[in-house]
């Protein structure tokens, strides 16, 4: 009895005591640590020019790469990593449930009348346009040299385009310099170059296809552009409306094509030959279905709020063609071969042709990609990092080390929905952030 | 002693968590006798990740390798005090007789192990601890709150399957050779589980073979926490780690079995 009594007053009644306080003190210890400063949700105000977007899903031009910070600096990208090492008081931007992408790259279009500003709400943040005006390409060279508050995309460009008198791209009461021979290729691209056109655009096209007949250049002249422009150091890429006019066009050592043919689909072996020529193709599906009487257009307007959709965005969508043009069918197959075979395939709408509008249509063409068996990865690829990397510019299209802040960020997981590219809850265009078309729910249904 | 005993049940749970902590204070203060075991075991981690840690990333652009080594060294911090308690401590006092006279007191056998368990997580919450404010103060980690409490909360948990390894090890190997085999054990599976130098840095087979070690699992839920795993499932290393510790166990009570019916 007398040792139990004598243990009741001993000191380990106080060991719960000790272990109790040794607990609180772990605690306490704890409760000081560091914690990251608060980010902001998208929604409100966005940061710019030195601002962060932090526990991001980022898809970097090539991959998904969860929980990476984005650091943005004098309007480029410092880094982007896991967890950096930001500076106190930097805004931040709290990127959970969000999928950071850099600007997107349509890789064909035509610029005309407010082009680059309903582009870029949308967040396309660069054009590749396919034939316009000189003097309008070179009045827009200077903004992409600099990083400045603005609310225009910007603009890469073919210029003039070479076409036959009275060819393909001469129907629209724009004057344009126009060919003939093969002996007037080298001066004819000379004067491309200096206009500043950034690469060569060839049409082949005699209408055929669509039961008309139009004068159109012969195999030699192409042949002829094509090597000129390679002697002049720059891309040649061409529109050819059918099978074998391209496979004749990849004979004569063309760079890339601005459209998927339509008439019949590529044979496996053609594909690889594809392949191994190291050839892009653009294959601006949105247009080709919108051809072939499925156009997106409507779909896409009624997924976005009127007030996001400019007069000339509404107009173009709901246009269709005169009548039916190839199959879908054809085209998305044609894609698909090519892209199995390994070819590059890059995102490319056409607007504003009948179906198309500025911006609003890479959208759709990311889904009609998808349709032709490319990832959402491999979408999203072909309207940033494997574009930039065609045309070789070099500053845009991968969230990585030194390009430009073009960012869009969207709210969901594009990985798995590749729909919520239309989701957008920010735009910056030089790190500076611009108005955003808000097309779909923030949150997935 | 019929009264004692019976005073004993009386009092019941909270008499019984008595004992134990009483035992685990002797337990521990036993082992602040033993500098040659505490005094490594609370620097070794310590100073790994002062070096690769801190020291190496000063200047970086990305705290991922502060962070993510704060999760592994933090595991390897708790793997010492529960491997070598159980391990070596107890084949230690099993062959000088000591645990028999252990169990001819009324102590419970529970006690006997809740202190040997609450005595390699009192010297895993110092490193933890320790590791903690290294990270936060010296390199610079953030966390959010919950992360951190997270984190601290997986590590210390793991001291119970870490702890099953050494039971086993100690219910079968004698004294001398107890201390070579959880040796053995401790550098080996710190560095296959990736606990040294992250996981993915080791060739695929590798990676792979680390799968048996309950470390590499307790690593991987560590760097759940902070966003750093390979992104294999929780339940896979829950269950991973639920199975080993109940094969642990398992041989643990064989040996237990033999050691008794000697």
């Amino acid at each position: 009895m007398s040792d139990v009594a004598a243990a009741e007053r001993s000191p380990w009644r106080r060991d719960p005591w000790i272990a109790l306080a040794a607990v609180a003190v772990f605690a306490g210890i704890v409760m000081i640590l560091p914690v990251p400063e608060p980010a902001d949700p998208p929604g409100g105000p966005l940061p710019e020019t030195n601002f962060a977007v932090v526990d991001v899903t980022v898809f970097d031009g090539e991959a998904f790469r969860p929980h990476r910070d984005v650091w943005v600096e004098d309007g480029r990208i410092r880094a982007v990593g896991q967890r950096l090492a930001l500076p106190d008081g930097l805004p931040r931007v709290d990127g959970r449930g969000h999928t950071l992408l850099p600007g997107l790259i349509d890789a064909h279009t035509h610029t005309y009348g407010m082009m680059l500003t309903d582009a870029l709400r949308f967040g396309v943040t660069t054009v590749f346009d396919q034939f316009t005006m000189p003097s309008l390409a070179a009045a827009k060279r200077p903004a992409r040299e600099r990083l400045a508050r603005g609310d225009e995309s910007d603009l890469f460009s073919a210029g003039n385009l070479a076409t036959a008198p009275g060819g393909h791209g001469t129907q629209f009461g724009v004057p344009v310099e126009t060919l003939t021979t093969p002996e007037e290729a080298a001066a004819f691209v000379r004067a491309r170059k200096e206009e500043g056109a950034d690469w060569v655009k060839i049409v082949w096209e005699d209408g055929g296809t669509f039961g008309a007949d139009i004068p159109t250049l012969d195999r030699e002249t192409i042949a002829a552009v094509i090597e000129a422009a390679h002697a002049e150091e720059l891309l040649a890429v061409i529109h050819a409306s059918t099978l074998e006019h391209s496979l004749a066009a990849l004979d004569m050592g063309i760079d890339g094509f601005v459209h998927v043919w339509g008439d019949e689909v590529i044979s496996e072996a053609d594909a690889a030959r594809f392949a191994e020529a190291g050839v892009f193709v653009i294959p601006t599906l949105s247009v080709r279905v919108a051809a072939a009487g499925e156009s997106m257009g409507p779909a896409l307007l009624e997924a976005t709020e009127p007030e996001h959709v400019s007069p000339m965005q509404r107009q173009t969508l709901t246009q269709t063609f005169p009548r039916p043009v190839g199959t879908s069918e054809a085209a998305v197959e044609s894609v698909r071969r090519l892209h199995a075979a390994g070819v590059r395939i890059l995102a490319g709408t056409d607007a504003p042709n009948p179906g198309t509008g500025f911006g609003i249509s890479m959208h759709g063409e990311l889904r009609l990609l998808e349709r032709a068996g490319l990832s959402a990865a491999e979408a999203l690829a072909a309207a940033t990092g494997v574009a930039a990397d065609a045309f070789g510019v070099e500053d845009r299209g991968r969230l990585a080390r030194g390009r430009i802040a073009d960012l869009l960020l969207v709210a969901g997981d594009l990985e798995s929905d590749l729909s919520r590219s239309a989701a957008i809850a920010g735009v910056w265009k030089d790190g500076f952030p611009v108005e955003a078309a808000w097309t779909l729910p923030q949150e997935p249904q | 002693m019929a009264a004692h005993s019976a005073r004993v049940l009386r009092r019941g749970l909270f008499w019984q968590l008595r004992i134990a902590l009483l035992e685990t204070r002797f337990q521990f203060l036993g082992y602040l006798r033993l500098p040659a075991f505490a005094v490594p075991t609370l620097l070794f981690p310590l100073f790994f990740y002062l070096f690769f840690g801190v020291l190496f990333q000063q200047g970086g652009v990305s705290l991922t390798a502060p962070t993510y080594m704060l999760a592994t060294y933090a595991v390897f911090g708790v793997l010492a005090p529960s491997i070598f308690g159980f391990g070596v401590g107890l084949a230690q006092e099993r062959d000088t007789g000591a645990l028999l006279l252990k169990r001819t007191t009324p102590m419970p056998t529970a006690a006997y192990l809740f202190a040997r368990v609450g005595v390699a997580m009192i010297f895993g919450a110092v490193v933890v601890a320790s590791l903690f404010l290294l990270a936060g103060f010296a390199a610079g980690v953030e966390l959010h709150r919950w992360q951190w409490f997270a984190l601290a909360a997986v590590i210390l948990a793991g001291v119970l399957p870490l702890s099953a390894v050494g039971l086993a090890i100690g219910a079968w190997a004698k004294q001398q050779a107890a201390v070579a085999v959880v040796n053995l054990l401790f550098i080996g599976m710190s560095v296959l589980s990736g606990l040294w130098f992250p996981i993915h840095m080791l060739p695929g087979f590798l990676q792979d073979f680390a799968n048996v070690f309950p470390a590499y699992h307790l690593g991987q839920l560590a760097l759940k926490v902070i966003d750093l795993d390979l992104g294999r499932p929780l339940w896979f290393h829950l269950a991973l780690l639920g199975g080993q510790t109940a094969v642990c166990l398992a041989v643990a009570a064989a040996g237990f079995r033999r050691f008794s019916g000697r």
